[in-house]
């Protein structure tokens, strides 16, 4: 019989970059223990498709307590950024003199979620023809219609949604629920909890509620709070959103046609 | 017979999860079943000082499960009250003395001698919440008007709805109508219409609760105050008859009319 024994096998197997899923889109965690070359063939194995992210997103390279070599930078670049296309937004390290290096190469060396903020916008694409524009917007509505999730019952305290799309609750966000999403909120019921809307940074958003009860409602990248004493929409149905970065809310007085 | 095993649970702990325990029990015991209360808060065990029991523990539920002894002989006989017993907690040891598939097969084991197996769940929502809630088919939930309560009411009933647990009915405990008139107190339906649960009783805030505890005589025993009157009106309910909420109005106006009283006559409280 044949008896493995599982810690040196486990010693032999060398360890992987890890990725982690961020607000600011991926940190790249790269282990010391590889030595350059081994690392940078480690990368070379990952597809570009594993990369892509939604805009305005990118990746953070934390390379920990390595000490980075030039070779290692410019290799980096060429052969890994370049060439896969990767949008690195920011090269982190807990080593002095790789944190130098990347300064003096003009990379950006802090935890970007600053950066995230003031992400420059995706430049507007160019205006093509009416019949072409009116072709598209079908298509991008179905993207957006794909990405909604419904929740059919109120959600209760200690509740949790997330989720990249929009999300509709049909009943009430009762106090310490959340909902965090990429896109829009409509909460049909109360809302009492926290909703973070465009929590990926979009800030084309909306919050929606047929009672605004909350005492604080998020926008991208914004946090307003509201005073039930001085905001007079409370306890009304409301629709907030951000009108040149500041978070703006109406009454909904919109009847349906119907006299009240 | 098979028992109906109703977990009490809250979430917060001090809004009178085992003095409801301890009261519906008695009460139901009165009204002829068969009734066991299990105090499932190991290491903080006051079931049995409420229900004025503490002299006669020897053994607790962790002894059964651990086969130091026999159930029956874990289980007090309360001799005021025909068909009441009390299953104790261990007070030195931990939650962690138990699991959930322990509390069910204890459950399991209990059902088929009561009517009734009533749990007397910990505050919280880690693992002395789950073991409680786990034997259990049914749950009360208490709360009291107060904001903190609700929200963790809330937290409970939907691990309580995750967890399969039907019916769930809600307690409203130490509700003050006068400060619910005063509109310093969230009133019934306020709270309703966030917990969105049947109501099967609201107990009003008594000074004789805490005389009873004191005593340990479960105020049921003896239904001279208007918390007692609310208690048996619930422990009717889960038996399914059909009993009217009390009028807590007359008792605030009540309160009113001797606060009054009192300050013509001089008795004011000095603080």
């Amino acid at each position: 019989m044949k008896i493995l024994n599982l810690n040196s096998l486990r010693n032999t197997r060398k360890p992987k970059p890890k990725p982690e899923s961020t607000s600011y889109g991926m940190k790249l965690h790269l282990p010391e223990t590889l030595t350059e070359d081994e690392l940078l063939r480690s990368l070379a194995r990952i597809p570009a498709s594993a990369y892509k992210l939604r805009e305005g997103q990118g990746v953070a390279l934390d390379f920990a307590g390595r000490s980075c070599s030039r070779r290692l930078i410019l290799h980096m670049i060429n052969s890994i950024v370049w060439e896969k296309g990767i949008r690195v937004i920011a090269w982190l390290s807990g080593n002095e003199e790789s944190v130098k290096l990347f300064r003096a190469a003009g990379l950006s060396v802090s935890e970007p979620a600053e950066e995230i903020q003031n992400a420059p916008k995706p430049e507007p694409k160019p205006e093509s023809p009416k019949e072409e524009k009116e072709d598209k917007e079908p298509e991008q509505e179905k993207k957006r219609i794909s990405g909604l999730k419904i929740v059919y019952n109120s959600m209760r305290s200690g509740q949790r949604v997330e989720t990249e799309g929009d999300v509709l609750l049909w009943g009430h966000l009762n106090p310490g629920a959340e909902i965090l999403a990429g896109g829009s909120i409509i909460v049909a019921g109360r809302l009492l909890g926290v909703v973070h809307a465009g929590g990926f940074g979009r800030e084309d958003v909306f919050v929606w509620a047929g009672s605004f009860e909350t005492p604080q409602v998020r926008i991208a990248n914004k946090l307003c709070y509201a005073d039930p004493k001085s905001t007079t929409c409370w306890r009304k149905g409301v629709v907030i959103t951000l009108e040149d970065g500041t978070p703006v809310i109406r009454e909904n007085k919109f009847t349906g046609g119907l006299k009240s | 017979m098979a028992a109906r095993v109703i977990v009490t649970t809250s979430g917060k702990g001090g809004v009178g999860k085992t003095t409801s325990t301890a009261n519906i029990a008695a009460a139901l015991a009165k009204f002829g079943k068969k009734v066991v209360a299990v105090d499932a808060d190991v290491g903080l065990r006051n079931l049995d000082v409420i229900m004025g029991l503490e002299n006669r523990v020897v053994y607790n539920f962790i002894d059964v499960i651990e086969k130091t002894c026999k159930l029956a002989q874990a289980l007090v006989k309360d001799k005021r009250v025909p068909g009441l017993y009390l299953l104790p907690a261990a007070q030195t040891r931990t939650k962690d003395a138990v699991n959930p598939e322990q509390m069910v097969a204890l459950c399991e084991e209990l059902k088929p001698d009561f009517d009734f197996i009533l749990l007397d769940c910990p505050a919280g929502i880690e693992g002395g919440f789950k073991n409680a809630a786990a034997g259990a088919d049914e749950a009360l939930v208490v709360t009291t008007p107060e904001i903190p309560a609700v929200r963790d009411a809330d937290r409970i009933i939907g691990m309580l709805e995750s967890m399969g647990k039907s019916p769930i009915r809600l307690i409203i405990n130490r509700l003050r109508p006068n400060m619910v008139q005063d509109g310093d107190m969230l009133a019934k339906d306020d709270i309703l219409d966030v917990l969105s649960i049947d109501l099967i009783g609201v107990v009003p805030e008594d000074e004789s609760v805490i005389r009873a505890t004191n005593n340990g005589e479960p105020m049921t025993m003896t239904l001279d105050s208007p918390a007692a009157h609310a208690y048996l009106n619930i422990a009717e309910r889960l038996l399914g008859r059909d009993v009217p909420l009390m009028d807590l109005e007359s008792y605030a106006t009540r309160g009113l009319v001797s606060k009054i009283k009192k300050f013509f006559s001089g008795k004011r409280n000095k603080r």
